[in-house]
Order: structure tokens, then C-alpha cells, then sequence
């Protein structure tokens, strides 16, 4: 009887570490995403409902929704949010459908692929700060050869900036965002490409089928859930992605290039107003977690159907 | 070299029963081979004995020493996976020696012990190599010699041979056998395949949905299946059965299939009473198709499968599919009707009822009489 | 190919036609770059939209190497980037192990705690992290950024690790275990040198990532001897702004190690994206 309780006792032991072994793995992770993630982000809804101005110490405490009513005030706001609709579709377009083209172009054997594969891939891994000002740089009449170029070909009258056209300014940043986007689409599009099965391709080639029905009835289907997944996921991040509009136009001119993201970096970095960056920034989660819910409403409903 | 026993196994996953109250006893020294389908939870099985899988409940001793808590590196038993488990990163020398490197046994000893051991496996030119260098049978050995380099309690085999062509499987068959032989090793070896199963076992146990069905001897599960599941499953081309009623016809108990042909039953059964539904099973090699006359049921040819050495034909009986394994070459021709004439001294008889064996009692003399039908 | 017709060689053409049409696309910004890095502050103005100067010099580099403060932007973004890629390589290991080889309960939850970490705005972040990092001292703080990176690296880190786990098979580790290691022994000696490779790619993703950050530094850095490369090349940019040859070579120098860590990735590239499609 002693024994048996003796190997009780051990078999609970030895159930324990095992209970307790995967989250002594996770814990260094959990523990700092808790602390300089989850921590903030909660810290951050808090602000959203107190006035915290750096350059204003004593203007503090809680202020209820005075800061959601100013934003309805303020007309910046909503040109941002105007600002950041065009940004993000125009984006998303020219990435996805150049990347699209880059990785059918790519999904073909010919000599040299593979460094063609590492320069075309390249912009990826320029950071973005570079991005941002290279493409600057380029758009400057002074240094850069853009703006010669697009008055040679009647785009612009005269070679001048466009980043410094309230009409056309917000171009430069999504000309800097495609350069820099494409590669993620054309690898992982490239990378799906390469997991069709290639008897499919067989099979539809000894059934006669046309190169653009072998892309629609069969390339096509077989990477809609990836690209869905991949396009939602995408959508979100360029949405939140402000630092080539901070490097480029940091938001200018007359806030003609200031997006939801860049709006709020700048209210807390230059304005040091923390209180209303985090009100704002609480908007900008409402309205993406608004827009997930969408899509994956839709994409239930499309299931069923 | 250790005994291993199990005492009223189970295991559950979630809600799943996979085991379910498994004794047995593995003697020290004997060939032990666990075979059934896919999912009838030989593997996990095999997987509790070395302790990679926690079991819900009753004990598992290696020798004397219950082994339910200890974790696998404690357990002193060698394992052979299907993907032979080769670490890529070794070579094949440290491979072999790694569980002894685990063990902290000095180089020298380490050394001398490997090559003895790929001296007995003929590995001694490749100790150099890395696993991706090998041959499938190469790679095969090297998983042995690992399993006898650090002399175990008793081996287990994860269908070591399933990943190997057909003429190497035949091969590496013949070497296990002789390695055991030689070592004289207790071995778990866990196959679906039955012909390995009937080749290199001492004893078989056959186990189905996580029941054992039975356990023996290959020739005596062979020759006497326990029940319907053994008797299907042991045997290649399997077990024929076709279902009958006992009847008494002028004082002899038959079998009656359901179109009315009769079957004389010339042994005396356990338990046999008239008006029973027996299952009743030959086996393809005691049927055979008679030039003239009726035999004992008439059948219509199906298929030919003619291998070269023998010939499967398969025909139809009251909707059954039968089949008839033959040395000799039967020319026959599909949709032929034919003859077939039973070996009725090699009948097995299942209760169609509970699916058991009904046990053949001692006769006094055997009674041979062949009925050539009507 | 036997024969050839008129239309096959059209295509091949228009194939690497477009080919070159995306590599020009590609490259073309960072040649411009590198053209104006090499050309003499003195023929900008003349020649500054020339496709090549007629005069190339090196003195850019020699002014950014020896007269500007860049080589100590540059070795703070390097102990920055390197020390937030191995602090975490490290935790995500682990956190990827677990995840890979063990069942336990919440395992959904946080492994969507995770996802969801990397949809976050950033800028939600930005002044509550200032607000708690300001009293700690860990503003104006290398180690503050390294805490920081760590911590939004993690998940992407993970994702990737536990892909790279994923592709060693099970058994190895059982049979290290049946062959007398205890889990950790068999983690140590098998999976690990097995994952080096994985690790290896892992550095590399986290290092380019954080390189290339630039909210949080230019959040939480004002001192200039603690300033990472982007703060640095911005700063300078905007109180030098008319010396091109110098933030242009300032702007190469950054991008050479981000280039070779590019190199160092390729093979792993399509995991990276795929374990962080959100990451960027």
C-alpha cells in the first residue's frame, strides 16, 4: 500500500511537468509580448479618454469623449481617413497585380532565374527610411531624373516636385510602397504557383485546354484561398504603414498626404499630444477590426454558398 | 535480454478507446510480432512499451521492473522507426554509437563496440557517411546496428520494412531473422504485412480496433483462427467464406449454403448444433475445380489472375466471390461454368452469430468420404 | 527545340522583355542612389539628371566615414539589430518548440494572441511604450529599442521558428529519447543542430527588421550619440538638406547590410512571408 501511494505521488509529479513543460517554453515570449504589447495597447485605450499633452503637463485627467467629439471636429481627421482609403487600394492594386505579373513571369524556367528571382526581390529588403528617401529623392527635380522624364511625356508641365503638389503628392509614397511591396506579393504568390500539382497541368494541357483557361479554370482556383487570406492580411498592414509618408511628405503638403497612421505618429511626436494620437489611434483599430469582421463575414457567407 | 509484460492495457485519446485491456506476456528471448490493419493501434502499442505514449491505465513490466512512469530513455529498450530515424547531422559511425555517447562511455570503448557491430552488418566501409549518402537497405541496417549497439532489454520494430522495395524487403526479412538468431533478443515487432508476421514470428498477436483477437504460433493462427477477423485477415489470397445452415441429412450433419448445395461435415464441432447459421470458411488452396463431374458447388469463372507459379481464379457463388488457388494451370476461360470440389477436412466453422471458431473436437478415427454432390 | 515557330519566339521575347522591364523597375532607384553618392557635389547641379557623371569621386564616403557622426549611427543600429535578433531567435525558439511538439491547453488562444499582435496599428503603441519606457530610463536607451524590437518580433519569430521545427521529423526526437536522452538532451543534440539553419534565416529576418525601424526610434531617441542609423540619415536630412553626395552615400552604407543579411535569407524567403504575411 506504502508503494502504491509512493507511485501516486510520482505519477502526479511527473503528469505536472508535463502539464507544465510547453508554457516554461513560451514564457519568455508571453512575458514580453505582455509587458511591451498588451500592457501599452491597454495603457493606450486609457489615454484615449484623458488629456496628456507633454508640452501641457498640467492640462491632465480624465476628459470622458471630449477627444472622439474633436475628432468629429476636426476636418484633418477625416481627410486622413479619405487619405488612407486611397492609399491603401491603390496600393494594394498596383502590388498585387504587378506582383501577380512578376510571379507568373518568374513560375517559367530560363537561364538566370535565380539572380533575376534576388534582384527583382531586392526592394524587400531596402529598409524602408531608404525607401522613402531614395524615392524622394528621385521625385527632387534638382537630383532626381523623375520629374524630367514626366515632363518629356506631358505628365507635368514643367520638371517640378510632385511631392510638393497637394494634387498629386500622395503619388510619391504609393510609388514608393508598390516599388516596395511588389516582392511580397510576387514570392509568396510565386510560392503558391509553385505548389499546384503539376499533373493538373498535364491533364489540362492533354485535354486541350488554352493557356489563359489553364490560368482561370485551374491556376486561378487553386490559389483563391491564399490570395484572400493573403490580401486581408496585407490591406491591414498597409493601412497602418506611415513610414514612407513620415520620411516623404511627413504628411504634407497642407496635410494633402496624411494618413490615419501617420496623422496619429504625428499628433503624438511633434505634437506630443498623447491623449488625442490614442483616441485616434482607438478609431483607427475600431475601424479595422470593423473591416475584418466584414471579410470574414463575407467569407462565411461565399463558404455556404 | 527481458521479458515484457502487459497487464490490462488501455489507452484512450480524448474520448477514443485505442487499447483496450491488453495482456500479454512476451517471454525473454522470443519473437513477438503485433499485426493488424492500419489504425488497430499496434503502433501505439509498440509506442507505450518504449514509453513514447502515456497509457490511461494497468502496468508494463521489462523484466521485473514496472516500467509505467519511467520516461523512454529509462526503459533500457532499443526501437527501430519506419523511417529508420537516422539523425542527419551524424555520421553513420555516430550514429550507431549515440545512444552510448548519451550513456558518457568513453570514446575508445564507444569505438571498438560500433565497428564490432558494422563488422556484423557489413556497414564497416560506410562509417564515414552521413545517412543521406545511404541506400534505403543501407540505412535500414544502420538503424539496427544502432538498436544493437547499446545491448537493450529487448528490441522494438516500427515496421522496419515497409519503406523498402520487395526483393530488399525479402532480404532484410532473412537478416532480422538471423540477427535474432543470433542474439537471441527479446523483439516487439509491429508489421501490417502477414507474410512478415508469418515469417519471423515465434508467436503472432493479431489485434483489431485495439482488441487483441488472438495469439499463437504463425501455423496454429494460421490453421486455426479464433474467429472471422483472423481467419480474413491472416492469409493471402484471404480466406473464402460462404454462408451455411446446419442441417441433418440422412443421418449426417451437413452444411447447407443457401442455394441448397450440401457440404458434409466430417470432423466433430465444439458447441454445433442443426439449424445454426455457421460461416463457412476455406481456405483458396484447398479448393479445387474438377475436370467432370458436379463437386460440391458450381461457380462460374470471374477473373484469372495467373502469376506464373500458381493461379488465382476467382468465381461466383450464390453472389460470393470465390477463390481458388491452384499449382497447376486450370485453362480455364472466363464465364466458363466449373466444378469446384472442397477439402472438407480443412472447413472452419464460425457462428455467423458471435463470429467465433467453433473448436474441432478429437475425432475417434477419421471418417473420409468424398460426396460428389447429388 | 526542333521547330521553332514565329509565334514561340515572340513570346520568349515578350517574356524577357517584361523581365528586364521589372528588374529596371527594381533597380533603378538604388543605381540612382549610388550615381549621386559617386558624383562630385560640383557637377550636381549640371549633371545631376545625367544617367552617369562625367567625373566620379569618392569623397562622400571619405566625408560620411571620417566628418559626420553616421559610423556611430551605424554601429548603434548594428549592436541594436544584432542584439535584438539573437535575444529573439532565442525566445522564439522556444516558444515555436512548444508549440510544434506539444499539446496544451490555450495553445489556440495564444497562438491568435500572437496573430493578432501583428495586425496591431503600431501607432497605438507609440506613447503609452514612451509614457512607461521615460521613467525606467529606457528612453534614450539602446537597450530600450532592443526590448521593444524583441517584443514585436516575437510573433513573426515564432511562426517562422515553428514552420523550421515543423520540417524535422518526430522521430528523431523519439528515438534520441528511446535512446537514452532525456527531452532536453535530445533538443539539444538532435533538433538544434538540425534547426541551426532555420535559426540562421530567423536572425537574418529579425536583423533586416530591425535595421529598418524607424517609429520607435525616432519616438523614444533624441540624443545623437544613441541614435540609430534612420534617425541619424533623417536628422541629417533635414538640417542638411542640400548635401546630397553625403546622404546618399550615408544612404548606401545603410543598405549594405541589409543586402547581405537579403542574400543570407534568400533560400527562406517564402517561409519568412508566409510565417509573418503581415509583417512586411
Amino acid at each position: 500500500m506504502n508503494t502504491a501511494v509512493v507511485a501516486i505521488k510520482s505519477q502526479k509529479k511527473i503528469d505536472f511537468q508535463r502539464v507544465l513543460e510547453p508554457y516554461l517554453y513560451l514564457s519568455p515570449a508571453l512575458i514580453i509580448i505582455a509587458l511591451i504589447i498588451i500592457t501599452p495597447t491597454i495603457v493606450g485605450f486609457s489615454y484615449a479618454f484623458q488629456s496628456i499633452e507633454l508640452l501641457n503637463p498640467f492640462n491632465g485627467g480624465w476628459v470622458g469623449l471630449a477627444h472622439f467629439k474633436a475628432m468629429f471636429a476636426d476636418r484633418y481627421f477625416f481627410s486622413a481617413l479619405g487619405n488612407t482609403l486611397d492609399w491603401t487600394l491603390i496600393s494594394l492594386f498596383f502590388q498585387f497585380f504587378l506582383g501577380l505579373g512578376l510571379a507568373l513571369l518568374l513560375n517559367r524556367r530560363f537561364s538566370g532565374r535565380k539572380l533575376v528571382q534576388a534582384l527583382v526581390f531586392l526592394p524587400w529588403a531596402v529598409p524602408t527610411f531608404l525607401s522613402g528617401l531614395t524615392w524622394a529623392w528621385l521625385f527632387n527635380p534638382i537630383i532626381g531624373i523623375l520629374p524630367h522624364w514626366m515632363s518629356s511625356v506631358g505628365l507635368l508641365s514643367e520638371p517640378y516636385n510632385i511631392l510638393s503638389d497637394p494634387q498629386l503628392a500622395m503619388y510619391g509614397p504609393i510609388v514608393a510602397n508598390v516599388w516596395f511591396g511588389i516582392p511580397f506579393f510576387a514570392i509568396t504568390l510565386l510560392a503558391a504557383l509553385q505548389s499546384v500539382p503539376s499533373d493538373l497541368y498535364e491533364a489540362a494541357a492533354i485535354d486541350g485546354a488554352s493557356p489563359w483557361q489553364v490560368f482561370v479554370k485551374i491556376t486561378l482556383p487553386f490559389l483563391a484561398p491564399m490570395i484572400a487570406i493573403t490580401v486581408m492580411l496585407r490591406t491591414i498592414w498597409i493601412a497602418n504603414f506611415a513610414d514612407l509618408i513620415i520620411v516623404m511628405t511627413s504628411g504634407g503638403p497642407a496635410n494633402s498626404t496624411q494618413t490615419l497612421p501617420s496623422y496619429i505618429f504625428t499628433t503624438a511626436y511633434r505634437r506630443l499630444d498623447f491623449g488625442y494620437a490614442s483616441a485616434m489611434a482607438v478609431m483607427l483599430l475600431v475601424l479595422l477590426l470593423f473591416y475584418t469582421a466584414i471579410l470574414l463575414k463575407m467569407r462565411s457567407k461565399l463558404a455556404k454558398a | 535480454m527481458a521479458s515484457i509484460t502487459l497487464n490490462n492495457l488501455s489507452k484512450h485519446f480524448d474520448k477514443t478507446q485505442v487499447l483496450k485491456n491488453i495482456n500479454i506476456e512476451m517471454l525473454e528471448g522470443e519473437f513477438v510480432v503485433l499485426v493488424g490493419p492500419s489504425g488497430c493501434g499496434k503502433s501505439t502499442l509498440l509506442r507505450s512499451i518504449a514509453g513514447l505514449e502515456q497509457i490511461s491505465g494497468g502496468d508494463i513490466f521489462i523484466g521485473e521492473t514496472k516500467v509505467n512512469e519511467l520516461a523512454p530513455k529509462d526503459r533500457d529498450i532499443s526501437m527501430v522507426f519506419q523511417s529508420y530515424a537516422l539523425y542527419p547531422h551524424m555520421s553513420v559511425e555516430r550514429n550507431m554509437g549515440f545512444s552510448l555517447e548519451v550513456q558518457k562511455v568513453p570514446k575508445a570503448q564507444i569505438k571498438k563496440i560500433v565497428s564490432e557491430v558494422a563488422e556484423s552488418l557489413g556497414l564497416s566501409q560506410l562509417l564515414d557517411r552521413k545517412p543521406k549518402a545511404l541506400s534505403g537497405g543501407q540505412r535500414q541496417r544502420v538503424a539496427m546496428g544502432r538498436a544493437i549497439v547499446r545491448h537493450p532489454k529487448a528490441f522494438l520494430f516500427d515496421e522496419p520494412l515497409s519503406n523498402l522495395d520487395a526483393q530488399l524487403r525479402v532480404q532484410m526479412r532473412l537478416e532480422i531473422k538471423a540477427l535474432h538468431q543470433r542474439l537471441k533478443s527479446t523483439i516487439v515487432y509491429v508489421t501490417h504485412d502477414q507474410v512478415e508476421a508469418m515469417t519471423l514470428a515465434d508467436r503472432i498477436v493479431v489485434l483489431n480496433a485495439g482488441v487483441i483477437q488472438q495469439v499463437g504460433p504463425p501455423l496454429e493462427i494460421y490453421d486455426r483462427p479464433a474467429n472471422l477477423f483472423v481467419a480474413g485477415f491472416m492469409g493471402s489470397p484471404s480466406m473464402n467464406f460462404i454462408n451455411t445452415q446446419v442441417i441433418m441429412d440422412r443421418g449426417q450433419l451437413c452444411l447447407q449454403t443457401t442455394s441448397g448445395d450440401k457440404l458434409p461435415l466430417v470432423h466433430q464441432y465444439q458447441n454445433l448444433q442443426v439449424g445454426m447459421h455457421i460461416s463457412c470458411g476455406i481456405r483458396p488452396e484447398h479448393v479445387s475445380i474438377l475436370d467432370s463431374g458436379f463437386g460440391h458447388l458450381q461457380g462460374r469463372v470471374n477473373a484469372l489472375e495467373p502469376t506464373g507459379i500458381s493461379e488465382q481464379i476467382y468465381c461466383d457463388y450464390q453472389g460470393e466471390n470465390l477463390c481458388i488457388y491452384s499449382m497447376q494451370r486450370s485453362g480455364c476461360k472466363e464465364n466458363q461454368a466449373i466444378a469446384l470440389q472442397l477439402d472438407v477436412h480443412k472447413l472452419h466453422l464460425f457462428s455467423e452469430q458471435t463470429g467465433l471458431r467453433l473448436q474441432q473436437l478429437p475425432d475417434a478415427i477419421a471418417e473420409y468420404k468424398v460426396v460428389s454432390g447429388e | 527545340m526542333p521547330d521553332v515557330t514565329k509565334t514561340d519566339y515572340i513570346k520568349l521575347f515578350a517574356h524577357r522583355f517584361a523581365i528586364l522591364l521589372y528588374l529596371i523597375f527594381s533597380l533603378f532607384p538604388l543605381y540612382w542612389l549610388l550615381k549621386i553618392a559617386v558624383t562630385p557635389d560640383k557637377l550636381l547641379y549640371s549633371e545631376g539628371v545625367k544617367m552617369w557623371p562625367s567625373k566620379l569621386t569618392w569623397v562622400n564616403f571619405e566625408l560620411v566615414f571620417t566628418q559626420s557622426e553616421f559610423p556611430t549611427f551605424f554601429i548603434n543600429s548594428a549592436i541594436v539589430s544584432s542584439a535584438t535578433a539573437l535575444l529573439t531567435t532565442l525566445i522564439a525558439a522556444a516558444a515555436g518548440y512548444a508549440f510544434c511538439r506539444f499539446k496544451f491547453r490555450g495553445k489556440l488562444i495564444i497562438s491568435a494572441l500572437l496573430l493578432i499582435t501583428q495586425m496591431f496599428p503600431l501607432v497605438m503603441v507609440l506613447a503609452p511604450i514612451y509614457k512607461i519606457m521615460a521613467p525606467l530610463g529606457l528612453t534614450n536607451s539602446l537597450l530600450g529599442l532592443v526590448i521593444i524590437y524583441t517584443a514585436f518580433n516575437v510573433p513573426f519569430a515564432v511562426f517562422l521558428m515553428q514552420s523550421f521545427f515543423e520540417g524535422i521529423p518526430r522521430d528523431l526526437e523519439e528515438s534520441a529519447m528511446v535512446e537514452g536522452c532525456s527531452r532536453f538532451t535530445a533538443l539539444r543534440k538532435v533538433i538544434i543542430p538540425l534547426t541551426l539553419p532555420g535559426m540562421a534565416a530567423t536572425l537574418g529576418f529579425v536583423f533586416t527588421a530591425a535595421w529598418s525601424e524607424m517609429l520607435f526610434a525616432l519616438m523614444l531617441i533624441s540624443d545623437s550619440s544613441v541614435s540609430t542609423f534612420p534617425v541619424g540619415l533623417l536628422n541629417f536630412v533635414s538640417k542638411f538638406a542640400v548635401q546630397w553626395g553625403q546622404m546618399m552615400a550615408a544612404g548606401v552604407l545603410a543598405l549594405i547590410p541589409a543586402c547581405i543579411f537579403f542574400v543570407f535569407i534568400q533560400r527562406y524567403l517564402v517561409q519568412g512571408l508566409t510565417a509573418g504575411a503581415v509583417k512586411g
